[in-house]
């Protein structure tokens, strides 16, 4: 009935003046078709029941270096190809293959743009993981009879610590640079470690748990001055924050299109032509992707993540804006009406951290209980990836962050669909659940008298 | 190059399609881009500009209005907990809840969290307890 009502006021305000194809889209509304299969609903309170708890509705999303939300014009510009024009890009005898090989020409010219790239240098792959496994394992196999080691840092994405563990199982070394405690590695530790046999550096360029930013213009001139690859997994930044191949020396580039509003399945990795970068390919076939990556190249996604980046291009500096605002106003709200709340990573927006990623440790309070109270806000404590186990996250591990306050870590990531108003609430809900915690803690009572937690002797039973 | 009446009325159409989309994020997003957008294309008076922006947004405005036909199909049927729920506001709402309504502009209604009341709830009978187990 809703969906009724719905479509007839959308029908008298927008469907007069518009196209007759939104007057057919009317009336499948007025025929009450919706697609989305619904979970178990409460009909008085209209809540959703998942895994034991009671939603009163979709919780505010709060969670965008896990992932973030399709910008409708990417949707808009995919759809044509999951639709009608459906062709195969490599199919070169008719007008389905003709059609598909131009949008992935003018996908891979958009991507290239937004970096500062040649669309020869892109190659399009299922996603960062993807990438960064094709940078680290291609560059090592292409010339495992004259290098014999790898750099990385501690903070890396699972994808590159395995790729590097893969590659030590067949006798190559690699050394994991440690972290200083805001996250930036140390430029000095770096020129150390590089060995002539030193085939590829990997530090990426805005870490998805603490937002910390790596100086890749001053690691990719060191890289280039004792003639090593430099590889950057940039999933986090690229549309983000302004990554220029033209300017800085970077041979190896992982991009993500789930992270900048763009689909899931599909990512990128560019290829530096000048100097030539040789890669082994991963995935044997046909050849495609100047045979580096073989298979059918999915158009409607690599559609999906040209519009996502063409979009990036034109609103970075608006959403830059954007997030900063909400991220003061966020960390402003916690850390003003809570004590004992430490940002875990570096506090300058400007050059040192992404401004939507806010990592913050919550002493005297448990971490399970924290993260299962805060639910009507979506967000996350450690990475997505590493969350099944009970651990705490090795990322806030290198940084030195003791164990207890790992646990406690709550990440919340900002984007360009994020509202005042979500922030205010996540504020609001976390201060809450924080003090109501607290108020039941024997150890926070401790603390309010005055007595440090670390001189307690406590007696083992 | 457009006039200022037809400038005026793609913006008020910009603004409806905001209202109208279904989706909380989005919506917001399109309202308060459209007017930063329109906003500079006012201050801006280089005339190359101003036309580039102008076709963009002719185009832009046709993708928005296609979209909120799509997520009206395909979005969620519940809504965000920041929009009313669809069901009258009997029980209090929650204390964080409270604390919003108090700061913020009564914009859309926040509908009651008896979820969060709940949590209260459980929180006082384990209060209760650890009462009862000290004494």
């Amino acid at each position: 009935m809703a969906l009724f009502r719905a479509s007839e006021q959308l029908l008298a305000s927008s469907a007069r003046k518009a196209a007759p194809w939104l007057q057919s889209g009317i009336q499948i509304l007025q025929r009450g078709l919706s697609a989305q299969a619904e979970p178990a609903e409460d009909e008085d309170s209209g809540a959703i029941e998942m895994k034991g708890i009671r939603l009163r509705g979709a919780p505010m999303y709060l969670d965008m270096q896990a992932t973030t939300p399709m910008d409708p014009r990417v949707l808009d510009a995919m759809l044509p190809y999951m639709v009608d024009q459906f062709g195969n890009p490599h199919s070169r005898t008719h007008l389905y293959g003709w059609e598909s090989e131009n949008a992935v020409e003018k996908a891979r010219q958009q991507v290239a743009s937004l970096i500062g790239a040649d669309p020869k240098e892109i190659i399009f792959t299922s996603g960062a993981t993807e990438s960064n496994n094709m940078a680290i394992k291609g560059v090592a196999n292409f010339y495992k009879d004259k290098k014999r080691h790898i750099v990385t840092s501690q903070t890396e994405h699972k994808c590159v610590l395995d790729s590097a563990r893969y590659l030590q199982q067949r006798g190559w070394d690699v050394t994991y640079l440690p972290v200083c405690s805001d996250g930036r590695i140390d430029l000095g530790q770096l020129a150390d470690a590089l060995r002539p046999d030193t085939a590829l550096v990997s530090i990426m360029a805005v870490n998805n748990e603490i937002g910390v930013r790596q100086p890749l213009a001053e690691i990719g001139a060191l890289c280039r001055e004792r003639k090593v690859f430099f590889h950057t997994d940039a999933a986090q930044a690229v549309g983000k924050v302004p990554v220029d191949t033209s300017s800085t020396p970077i041979d190896l580039m992982s991009i993500s299109g789930h992270k900048l509003y763009g689909p899931k399945g599909v990512g990128a990795l560019y290829v530096r032509r000048r100097p030539r970068v040789r890669l082994e390919a991963q995935m044997s076939g046909g050849g495609q992707e100047r045979g580096l990556r073989s298979g059918t190249v999915p158009t409607a996604a690599v559609v999906g993540l040209g519009a996502a980046c063409e979009i990036a291009a034109q609103e970075m500096a608006a959403d830059h804006a954007h997030i900063c605002k909400l991220e003061q106003r966020l960390r402003d709200g916690i850390m003003g009406q809570l004590q004992g709340v430490v940002l875990n990573g570096p506090e300058d927006v400007v050059r040192h951290r992404y401004p939507g990623n806010v990592n913050l440790s919550f002493a005297y309070v448990e971490g399970e209980s924290l993260i299962m109270g805060l639910k009507d806000i979506a967000v996350s404590s450690g990475s997505a990836c590493t969350s099944a186990s009970l651990e705490p996250s090795y990322v806030l591990r290198a940084l030195g962050v003791e164990e207890d306050m790992a646990h406690t870590s709550i990440r919340y990531g900002i984007g360009r669909f994020t509202t005042e108003e979500e922030v205010d609430a996540a504020v609001a809900q976390t201060v809450s659940h924080v003090n109501k915690l607290r108020e039941m803690s024997p150890l926070w009572e401790m603390v309010q008298e005055g007595i440090d937690l670390k001189t307690i002797q406590w007696s083992q039973h | 190059m457009p006039s200022a009446a037809e400038v005026k009325s793609l913006f008020r159409q910009f603004l409806r399609v905001g209202r109208k989309f279904p989706n909380y994020n989005i919506r917001h997003y399109i309202q308060r881009r459209s007017k930063e957008e329109f906003h500079s294309l006012a201050a801006n008076a280089d005339a190359a500009a101003a036309e580039a922006a102008w076709q963009r947004a002719k185009s832009q405005l046709e993708v928005w209005q296609r979209q909120s036909v799509v997520y009206q199909l395909y979005g969620r049927k519940v809504k965000t907990v920041l929009v009313r729920a669809g069901s009258g506001s009997r029980s209090t709402p929650a204390r964080w809840l409270m604390q919003l309504q108090r700061h913020s502009v009564a914009g859309e209604q926040n509908d009651a969290l008896g979820m969060r009341r709940q949590q209260l709830e459980e929180a006082q009978q384990q209060q209760q307890l650890l009462e009862e187990a000290a004494a």
